[in-house]
């Protein structure tokens, strides 16, 4: 029998080299980590973050590796850059324990700026931006298909409790859009890589100083003047330099 | 009873031991300092801390009589400290216009003596004070200086000044600008009695520190409304009782006075605001301005590498002290530096007057020898020019530390290491998982895809479905007339298929078929009465001659083919079946679907 090549066959075919490939690591992804924790272990940080960084660039978004990364740039001193990675390994984990604890302990360390959470944006930051985005589409799907029950069935137990499924997905699926909103708003955060730096009054360099930002502090962008940006930290604002910040989502 | 007499002793002891060892002091003082021909002015001479003082002898001028005197004695304890006091109040009649100065003069207890200042005191004539004049109250500005500095404190003070007329006790104060100057809270001082214009006034002055923000010139002119009480409803005059009742009910539904609300004007004052000097700027000034002292301490004194040390720094004085910004340290990079806090008073007795700030700094290396010098920098307003205050260099005695930079430990409990960076404890590098993501990976972005239209749309469908569904049960007439149209679709492609063949019988068939079913779902009619004389009643009054004829021409044909045996040509029969399906075609588009 003559087997032809239908374009369900040579998708599927596409589908599995590409699996294949996944699961191989031809990148040595895993060899890279490995190497970079040695170098780490053998206290040299500046070389791990380096191996970290070059996984980063060839697209790798993994909170393990930024986690790892931010360690790495703690321990070779580079503080606000360390909160930067931890930062965007929160993000991306936001209830990983080891994540949480070496946010907070390199934010405490440096005194730094942290931006204040009201109760129900500290609800959404126990998911992800990506897991509200997934979950929220799942509800959604699931509360317009307990829609459709509820309107195309007779039976009216059926009907009644086809209803609440779908009050409650979409509930759900509000709250898990206000969360992916939340973490949008939250891509303007930067965090201050240079230490203590002036916020001033006015984007010029002999402005009068407002307050003072020490390195690791997360801000929020509100706008961008030339070199300068103005940043919210908590509640005050003020004017620094565009190079003394580094946003955490790239 | 033993024990009681034991306490009273001890009390009597501790009594007498705090008033023996309190220093004595004297006032004096006269109140009120404006009065009328006539009235009564008191001399009030005050001994603290002083048992059984002797008498003054008050020296009486020449336009006053001494009327009596009037001794009194007061004991306070507070905070467990004996506090007593004898008043001498002595009454001064007036007896003649004019200004007169009570004193000075000496007051000797045993060895001590007491040197007391005059008080002045202004008396008018009585019949000056009885004169009516039309302002019975006025305000009045009073500022402690004409020309400020940005940000220099001074007093606003403005008087209410009243002869003649009872005013309500709230008092409104508007009329001042609500930007470029920051005022603090206004406080009424003590009541007190003034002489304008040869008329004796009662004045209440509100009092409140004041800074201008800005530079240029502020023109002050600030409004007091006040109700004055123009009358009493029902008033039984000089009734102590009913003065009470008054006071307890004011401002309520049963209040019996009857008010007006006054408002008085006071008369522009410009103050003039001068900008800060640009020239001798210190580095260090940090926006104080006033009379500031400055205390540094440090402690403590004897660290390791690593520990932290609290650098406490202390700006007292008349400035602005609120909105001064903590001095900047720059220890270089011997130091890792904290951010400076802002440490809240201690006690609520020094609210404005003081700032406390405090900075955490730690040694990176045992090689640090000392904090250097510090310095604090503010503008002093009464002569024009910056000061510097040094305070430092501070010596200290760093120890190496006793771990190294970075040490990896396992902690109980926890799977994950903890590592020590710089004196904190972080959690260990995570295993290398078996799968990474990517960013391409994540789904937040599927909110773009239309994808997620369908459900809206099937759940749309499914509704419209349910919809029609649910009136085809619940409305026979509604579901007999929707079969209509599909009936008649259905016989005239049967029809078109019998004519083909040329077959007589079944097209008749079917077309009487079609008639009864047809109509009959169309109109609703019950069986038996799909002729045309029902037909046409359900069609209504307008239908066209020729649709009438066309219906009644097929009924015919029908029965002629049915019971009568007619064999009509093929020509006949197209005729008939353009005749039905324009039938069809006019009720589905004339008629009421």
């Amino acid at each position: 029998m003559r087997r032809t090549w239908t374009p369900w066959r040579l998708l599927a075919l596409v589908m599995g080299l590409a699996g294949l490939a996944w699961a191989f690591d031809p990148a040595g992804v895993v060899q890279q980590m490995e190497e970079a924790r040695r170098l780490y272990e053998s206290h040299r940080p500046d070389e791990a973050s380096r191996l970290y960084e070059q996984l980063i660039a060839a697209g790798y978004d993994d909170p393990v590796i930024w986690f790892n990364l931010g360690n790495a740039r703690f321990q070779s001193g580079k503080l606000g850059r360390a909160v930067v990675a931890f930062r965007r390994a929160w993000r991306l984990a936001p209830r990983d324990p080891d994540i949480r604890h070496n946010l907070r302990a390199a934010i405490e360390h440096g005194s730094a700026v942290s931006p204040s959470r009201r109760w129900y944006e500290r609800g959404w930051e126990t998911v992800s931006a990506e897991e509200a985005s997934r979950w929220g589409w799942t509800a959604w799907w699931i509360g317009w298909a307990a829609v459709a029950v509820a309107l195309g069935w007779s039976s009216h137990p059926v009907r009644r409790v086809a209803w609440r499924v779908a009050l409650a997905a979409g509930l759900f699926a509000v709250w898990c859009a206000a969360a992916v909103a939340h973490w949008h708003a939250l891509d303007a955060e930067c965090v201050v890589v240079q230490p203590d730096q002036a916020a001033r009054f006015a984007p010029l360099p002999d402005a009068r100083v407002f307050f003072t930002l020490p390195e690791g502090s997360v801000v929020e962008v509100m706008e961008t003047r030339g070199e300068w940006v103005r940043v919210r930290a908590d509640t005050r604002e003020g004017w620094i330099r565009s190079d003394a910040i580094e946003p955490v989502t790239g | 009873m033993r024990t009681i007499w034991i306490q009273r002793a001890w009390l009597g002891v501790w009594l007498s031991a705090t008033a023996w060892c309190a220093e004595p002091s004297v006032e004096f003082d006269v109140q009120p300092r404006a009065a009328v021909v006539g009235e009564t002015v008191t001399a009030i001479l005050t001994v603290r801390e002083q048992p059984n003082p002797p008498v003054p002898d008050l020296p009486v001028p020449e336009g006053f009589r001494l009327i009596g005197m009037q001794p009194q004695q007061t004991v306070n304890i507070v905070n467990g400290v004996l506090q007593q006091a004898v008043s001498f109040r002595f009454l001064l009649r007036a007896e003649r216009e004019g200004r007169y100065t009570i004193g000075p003069f000496r007051y000797k207890i045993g060895s001590k003596s007491f040197d007391l200042p005059g008080v002045q005191v202004d008396i008018v004539a009585a019949s000056g004070a009885a004169t009516p004049t039309a302002a019975h109250a006025i305000a009045r500005l009073r500022i402690s200086k004409p020309t400020v500095y940005v940000h220099e404190q001074f007093q606003l003070a403005v008087d209410l000044l009243y002869r003649g007329v009872e005013l309500d006790r709230q008092v409104e104060l508007a009329g001042l600008p609500e930007s470029g100057l920051k005022l603090d809270g206004f406080m009424e001082l003590p009541a007190r009695r003034e002489v304008v214009d040869g008329q004796v006034y009662e004045v209440r002055t509100f009092q409140s520190t004041a800074r201008a923000l800005a530079s240029g010139e502020i023109t002050l002119e600030p409004i007091l409304r006040v109700r004055a009480i123009v009358g009493r409803r029902g008033r039984r005059g000089g009734d102590p009782w009913n003065e009470l009742f008054e006071n307890f009910f004011r401002d309520t539904p049963w209040d019996q006075t009857e008010r007006r609300v006054v408002e008085l004007r006071a008369a522009p004052v410009v103050l003039t605001v001068r900008p800060l000097p640009t020239e001798g700027r210190p580095e260090s000034f940090s926006g104080a301005v006033g009379a500031c002292t400055w205390d540094v301490d440090v402690h403590p004194t004897e660290v390791t590498v690593g520990e932290p040390i609290t650098i406490t720094m202390v700006i007292r004085g008349d400035a602005n002290l609120d909105v001064v910004q903590p001095p900047k340290l720059d220890l270089g990079p011997a130091f890792r530096t904290y951010d400076i806090r802002s440490v809240p008073p201690s006690g609520s007795s020094a609210p404005a007057r003081e700032r406390v700030f405090e900075q955490v700094v730690i040694p990176r290396d045992q090689t640090v020898r000392e904090i250097p010098a510090l310095s604090f920098s503010y503008f002093d307003p009464e002569q024009g020019v910056y000061r510097t205050l040094t305070r430092g260099p501070f010596p200290l005695v760093i120890q190496p530390a006793t771990n190294t930079a970075s040490v990896v430990v396992r902690s109980t409990g926890t799977s994950q290491g903890m590592v020590v960076a710089e004196g904190v404890e972080l959690r260990h590098l995570k295993a290398t998982p078996s799968q990474f993501r990517r960013a391409a990976q994540r789904t937040s972005e599927l909110g773009r895809n239309w994808v997620h239209v369908v459900p809206v749309l099937a759940a749309g469908l499914v509704g419209l479905w349910a919809r029609r569904r649910d009136r085809r049960l619940h409305d026979p007439v509604w579901a007999r007339r929707v079969r209509a149209t599909k009936e008649a679709r259905n016989i005239l492609q049967q029809l078109e298929r019998s004519l083909k063949r040329g077959e007589v019988g079944p097209f008749y068939e079917t077309l009487w078929k079609g008639w009864t079913e047809y109509f009959g779902d169309r109109f609703n009619l019950a069986e038996g009465e799909a002729d045309p004389s029902h037909i046409l009643a359900a069609m209504g009054p307008n239908v066209d001659d020729h649709v009438r004829q066309q219906l009644e021409e097929l009924y015919r044909a029908c029965l002629d083919v049915r019971f009568a045996g007619a064999q009509p040509s093929p020509e006949q029969m197209s005729a008939q079946l353009d005749a039905f399906r324009s039938v069809v075609r006019w009720c589905e588009q004339r008629l009421e679907r």
